[in-house]
């Protein structure tokens, strides 16, 4: 092999040149990935290992961790709060995956029509997304407020009576699931744009010469060729779902009568507040396991409803 | 997926489009009206928080509401800035996010460019144990990663909001896909030129790659400036919160919630976002083309 001049004309030892392309190929990439490397052991690989073995002991996060096998999870699975956080959040994902996809999807169809301001509509739509939970979730606390929330107003004026919306365990996790939809609903139709965009015009023509209506062609043609966008927002929108956090933390903390107690909360307060590091981490490892469950469903069903031209 | 060829609100896709072309102007009207009143729905919070944040309390807090504020004031933000220290928190967001996405775009890119365009040993199950761990939820290393920050002393430093936010299996991955689709050719020719990885990665990927990068930049400074629960667990002293703590503080330690106030803090803290995001919009949107069309 020739040995070629390296960058920059610098000299370099002789033994480099005489190493062989791929080693060297192989060495310029650890050095590349070096710096990424070190951050995902150290940050990620690391943390999450150590996690795992946290979550079989007993510990304040000061001290030694005692060990004590599975007895964080037997007792998460005994422990009412615990119960309930996963039904909340359950409950939230219910809610929330449907409704913000149904919103989005209608959007999108909406936003594939050229009209007067189109863009700006879009950037409108958007910019909920962009916005960081703390802020909204105040500016959405004042519209639902009981006495003095704009909501209750509206209610007021086709004579329906006021509702304590987040001081109501009947409306409080729907209320967070207002919020929620709100600021993804926009960026969820953004994405499936981008796919309606993609589907050849020539297949409506074609429906529309063997007689088939808007509906039969959106039934046939827009939802199995959008399939993937839709099973990508379904997804990202369970996961998001799971970890649900800010809204509750600021809107409700939790209440009333934990009634929008969520699982990432549930995790906080074991964990920094009481101190019960390793219960958390078992915790957080339950969390894991139902996204993963979920997702792999998700997953598994994807062959049925997904399109894969 | 290239996502040039995607660019959602494009307007490529117009020309093209022959459903829109048979749409009547009754019809058109009628959608152009329907879209209109949903974005009013849409954009009402924020119209809400900006006038609810110039109003008097004893304004706000009237029932029925009032449309026009009576009084316009300034009292709400200059609480805010005095109750707490606003500005300081702005300054610490502005100062943090920039730092993350600095560090976080270098070490991204690197190690893309080692996934996309050189071989090694060991790349493909690295690679895939990097896509596993991105299913992993952020809250399985919180508490392992709290430990250590504590254990190093790094408690209430801006270095435990900055450190563990470096690593991102994710932007790593979306630029990786981005590499795989500029042309080779570009690189061998300098590859015979005699050109070192380092200057093909710098002077070739790089520059072709503005776009993508930019669009990462922009989701990770996103992620760094609405950050709350990792900043909540790592920071206690009031001059080094980033904005959503500050903002989460204004209404904690005041033991009331003061809507008109809170209004205020709102509207700081999502004015610089906002401005960002109006003025790199494409970007936003060639990022989500990016993230959302790996499926």
């Amino acid at each position: 092999m020739a040995p070629l001049a390296m960058s920059d004309g610098q000299p370099r030892s002789r033994s480099f040149f005489r190493m062989n392309q791929s080693r060297r190929e192989a060495l310029a990439a650890y050095a590349f990935l070096a710096p990424n490397f070190l951050a995902f052991l150290v940050l990620v690989l690391g943390p999450t290992v150590f996690s795992f073995v946290v979550g079989f002991t007993t510990w304040n996060g000061l001290g030694m961790p005692k060990w004590s096998g599975l007895q964080n999870y037997v007792r998460l699975v005994k422990d009412p709060l615990f119960v309930k956080a996963v039904r909340n959040t359950a409950i939230y994902a219910i809610e929330f995956v449907p409704l913000a996809v149904i919103c989005a999807l209608g959007l999108a169809l909406l936003f594939n029509y050229k009209t007067i301001g189109i863009s700006f509509a879009r950037l409108l739509f958007f910019l909920p997304f962009v916005t960081d939970m703390i802020s909204i979730s105040f500016v959405w606390m004042f519209i639902f407020h009981l006495r003095f929330g704009i909501l209750n107003y509206f209610l007021s004026l086709v004579d329906l009576p006021p509702q304590a919306w987040l001081g109501d365990t009947k409306w409080a996790m729907f209320s967070i699931v207002i919020l929620s939809v709100w600021r993804w609903m926009g960026y969820y139709a953004l994405i499936i744009l981008a796919s309606l965009q993609g589907v050849p015009q020539e297949l409506y023509e074609a429906a529309k010469i063997d007689g088939a209506g808007r509906w039969k062609s959106f039934i046939k043609i827009t939802v199995p060729l959008i399939s993937p966008a839709l099973f990508f927002v379904v997804t990202t929108g369970i996961i998001s779902s799971f970890q649900v956090f800010e809204q509750m933390y600021i809107m409700t903390s939790g209440g009333p009568q934990d009634s929008t107690i969520s699982i990432a909360m549930f995790l906080y307060q074991q964990g920094f507040l009481f101190l019960r590091m390793g219960y958390a981490s078992a915790v957080a490892w339950v969390l894991f396991f139902i996204i993963f469950i979920v997702t792999m469903i998700n997953w598994n069903v994807r062959g049925r409803w997904v399109y894969e031209g | 997926m290239n996502y040039a060829t995607s660019y959602p609100p494009g307007e490529q896709g117009v020309s093209r489009s022959g459903r829109r072309r048979n749409i009547f102007p009754a019809g058109k009207l009628a959608i152009s009206l329907l879209l209109f009143i949903l974005a009013l729905g849409v954009s009402f919070p924020f119209v809400w928080m900006i006038r609810t944040s110039f109003m008097l309390p004893t304004d706000a807090l009237k029932f029925p509401p009032l449309w026009v504020p009576p009084t316009f004031t300034l009292q709400n933000y200059r609480n805010a800035l005095t109750i707490q220290p606003f500005a300081r928190y702005l300054l610490n967001s502005v100062f943090i996010s920039t730092v993350v996405v600095f560090a976080q775009l270098l070490t991204a890119s690197m190690g893309a460019y080692a996934f996309a365009r050189l071989k090694f040993p060991g790349r493909e199950p690295l690679f895939l144990l990097y896509l596993a761990t991105m299913m992993i939820p952020f809250q399985v290393t919180l508490i392992p990663l709290f430990v250590m920050v504590a254990k190093v002393g790094w408690v209430d430093t801006y270095a435990a909001v900055i450190v563990p936010a470096i690593a991102s299996a994710y932007l790593t991955f979306l630029l990786r896909q981005f590499f795989m689709s500029i042309p080779r050719e570009l690189e061998d020719a300098a590859r015979i030129d005699g050109a070192s990885y380092f200057r093909i990665y710098a002077t070739i990927i790089l520059p072709l790659s503005k776009p993508a990068l930019a669009s990462c930049g922009l989701l990770s400074f996103m992620g760094s400036w609405t950050n709350f629960l990792w900043p909540l667990i790592v920071i206690r002293t009031r001059e080094l919160r980033p904005v959503p703590l500050g903002l989460a503080a204004l209404q904690q330690e005041q033991g009331y919630t003061d809507f008109p106030q809170l209004m205020a803090g709102s509207v700081m803290a999502l004015l610089p976002i906002m401005i960002v995001f109006v003025f790199l919009q494409r970007y936003f949107v060639q990022g989500i083309a990016l993230t959302g069309l790996k499926g």
